[in-house]
């Protein structure tokens, strides 16, 4: 078990070497003079020259590498072109409403997907086998950036409900949490029902109903746990298209979020902020799948081996 | 993988597919107005007799702009899929057929850009090379190119370990022999239904993209773009964001229902990735 542990973290670390590399290899990926570029067409040149070796873009790439991961390792981001603000302290700052939207929205996920796949598998090729199938297709194909302002029309303007965008109520997290659930509760319904039917002829299921339980309850509570556990690794790595799904959710709510600030570098041309925005939720979801494949080596050891 | 299946599933998506692509073809016949004649007069005005959808931000035709937008965001797609396809096959199949050193140079690249999730990559790259649609596609393809090389590696190893592949090499068939003759032909069912599932994720993927100013520049029109006028004007002119993202959820939706119904004919299996 140790071992696997070991391998597996061992493993993770020449990914999250690679993803800073990429992260690195961006800002020289930009057309023509990347600092001529952040500071528009009008900079003078003693501005372009302070800037440049502000960011240290006045060395060999080696040393240009070097020193970057170097200070990566300390936490040191640089600094925002914008804000003049530490970029690492700009990220926390902004984590946690990212942190907080992407946790409800998995919350609503699963209380949608989990009725629904349970009814589903109860009663194959049944009216609700059907109905959650077109629901879940039907939430895979809406855009996030779509559905909420849809949402925001119905129950923000027409019904007056809700807010329309802000932080400031826990109300607020309603319409993006609902919003960026949607599609993820598509794609778990189907991964819930394929894994339930997976369990269906199991013997403990017959032991089950040999006993007395209905053959909800066993599918509830005994069938769904087994499911759970190689439905839990597709969570961790749908959290990327839930961090990803993030940045358009929180552009449309105008939710204080990680995904709101990368948008908004763009658009400034900050790059230190893409390139810090971008790593930190890259790096999230490498650690995230790492943790996700030991918990699942933990509750099911046969994985480990 | 999941009902709704079978043929019905597989016309329905492909008639859905089929009505997007005949107004993508016929656009300047079907667009009642240019798509990008401007009209400041009347801009953000709701639908009425002459303009049916009504009119953007710079009073342009919704109605026209959609139709041409067609051919932007289905252009996109297909192009996209069809060259991540073509390249991640090719080099799925020659690694996984080669194996060794180019072997495991491809799978350490598939797994790095599976360290970004989702289109993050794409995002990050259209913003340093600046929104251009060639940018566009070159991001998209970036991240596209991985499903279709996993596939195809997958599916040049189980080949490899096969007596007769072992005897066709034995009597000194080539790797572009063993690929041409044996592999892709096993190949192409899979491929097609991938493809089918990945082109509903790259309209997402473009469309979110534009959505967020990185997609196709203005005055281009492209259902993506349009929403981000629409979400930036949603008190003033509803009529902007419906009509646009319900085309964008048509479009993914033929995809999907057109890569199942595929996908129930030719990979009853059922171990294919949906793409980004």
């Amino acid at each position: 078990m140790t071992g696997y542990l070991l391998r597996r973290i061992l493993l993770a670390l020449p990914l999250l070497l690679g993803v800073a590399t990429i992260i690195f290899a961006l800002i020289h990926l930009i057309p023509g003079d990347p600092v001529e570029v952040m500071l528009g067409a009008g900079a003078g040149a003693a501005d372009v020259a302070e800037l440049r070796h502000r960011l240290g873009l006045d060395h060999p790439l080696l040393e240009q590498y070097v020193e970057f991961m170097g200070r990566l390792v300390r936490g040191d981001l640089g600094v925002s072109l914008r804000y003049h603000d530490p970029i690492a302290g700009l990220l926390l700052e902004r984590a946690p409403a990212t942190c907080a939207l992407a946790l409800a929205s998995l919350g609503i996920a699963l209380l949608l997907a989990i009725p629904g796949a349970v009814g589903a598998a109860l009663n194959p090729g049944g009216r609700v086998e059907w109905m959650t199938s077109l629901g879940a297709v039907l939430a895979l194909s809406i855009p996030t950036f779509w559905l909420g302002p849809l949402l925001i029309l119905l129950f923000a303007i027409r019904l007056d409900w809700l807010p329309t965008s802000g932080f400031d109520t826990p109300a607020a997290l309603v319409l993006p949490a609902v919003t960026l659930a949607l599609p993820m509760a598509g794609l778990l319904t189907r991964l819930i029902r394929a894994a339930l039917l997976e369990q269906t002829g199991a013997l403990y299921l017959r032991a089950a109903r040999a006993r007395g339980l209905s053959p909800g309850a066993a599918m509830t509570r005994h069938a769904l746990r087994n499911a759970l556990a190689p439905v839990m690794t597709v969570i961790g790595l749908q959290l990327g298209s839930l961090l990803t799904g993030a940045i358009l959710t929180e552009t449309v709510f105008a939710w204080p979020g990680l995904g709101r600030l990368l948008v908004q570098a763009i658009a400034t041309r900050d790059y230190p902020v893409v390139q810090g925005s971008v790593l930190l939720i890259a790096a999230t979801y490498v650690v995230t799948n790492l943790a996700v494949d030991l918990l699942h080596g933990a509750l099911d050891p046969r994985t480990a081996s | 993988m999941t009902t709704p299946r079978g043929p019905r599933v597989l016309r329905l998506g492909l008639l859905l597919l089929l009505i997007l692509t005949v107004a993508a073809a016929a656009a300047p016949w079907l667009a009642p107005y240019p798509p990008n004649a401007q009209d400041l007069a009347h801009r953000l005005e709701g639908p009425d007799r002459s303009h049916p959808l009504g009119r953007d931000d710079l009073g342009r035709d919704v109605l026209s702009r959609s139709i041409w937008g067609t051919r932007t965001s289905l252009g996109t797609g297909i192009l996209v899929v069809l060259i991540s396809a073509s390249f991640g096959v090719l080099a799925g199949a020659s690694a996984g057929l080669a194996g060794g050193a180019l072997d495991a140079l491809l799978v350490a690249t598939i797994d790095l850009l599976l360290s970004f999730p989702g289109v993050l990559l794409a995002i990050a790259l259209v913003a340093v090379l600046g929104p251009r649609w060639i940018n566009l596609i070159v991001a998209l393809c970036a991240i596209g190119w991985v499903a279709y090389a996993r596939l195809a590696r997958s599916s040049a190893m189980r080949l490899r370990q096969l007596e007769f592949v072992e005897a066709a090499r034995a009597v000194g068939a080539t790797l572009p022999r063993l690929l041409a003759r044996h592999l892709l032909p096993n190949l192409l069912g899979p491929v097609i239904v991938q493809a089918s599932l990945g082109l509903g994720g790259v309209i997402m993927a473009e469309a979110g993209l534009s959505f967020l100013g990185l997609g196709v520049p203005p005055p281009t029109p492209s259902w993506g773009s349009i929403l981000r006028a629409g979400t930036q004007n949603l008190m003033d002119a509803p009529h902007l964001t419906i009509v646009p993202g319900g085309a964008i959820l048509l479009a993914v939706l033929g995809a999907q229902l057109l890569g199942e119904g595929l996908r129930a004919r030719l990979d009853p299996r059922g171990d294919l990735d949906p793409g980004p």
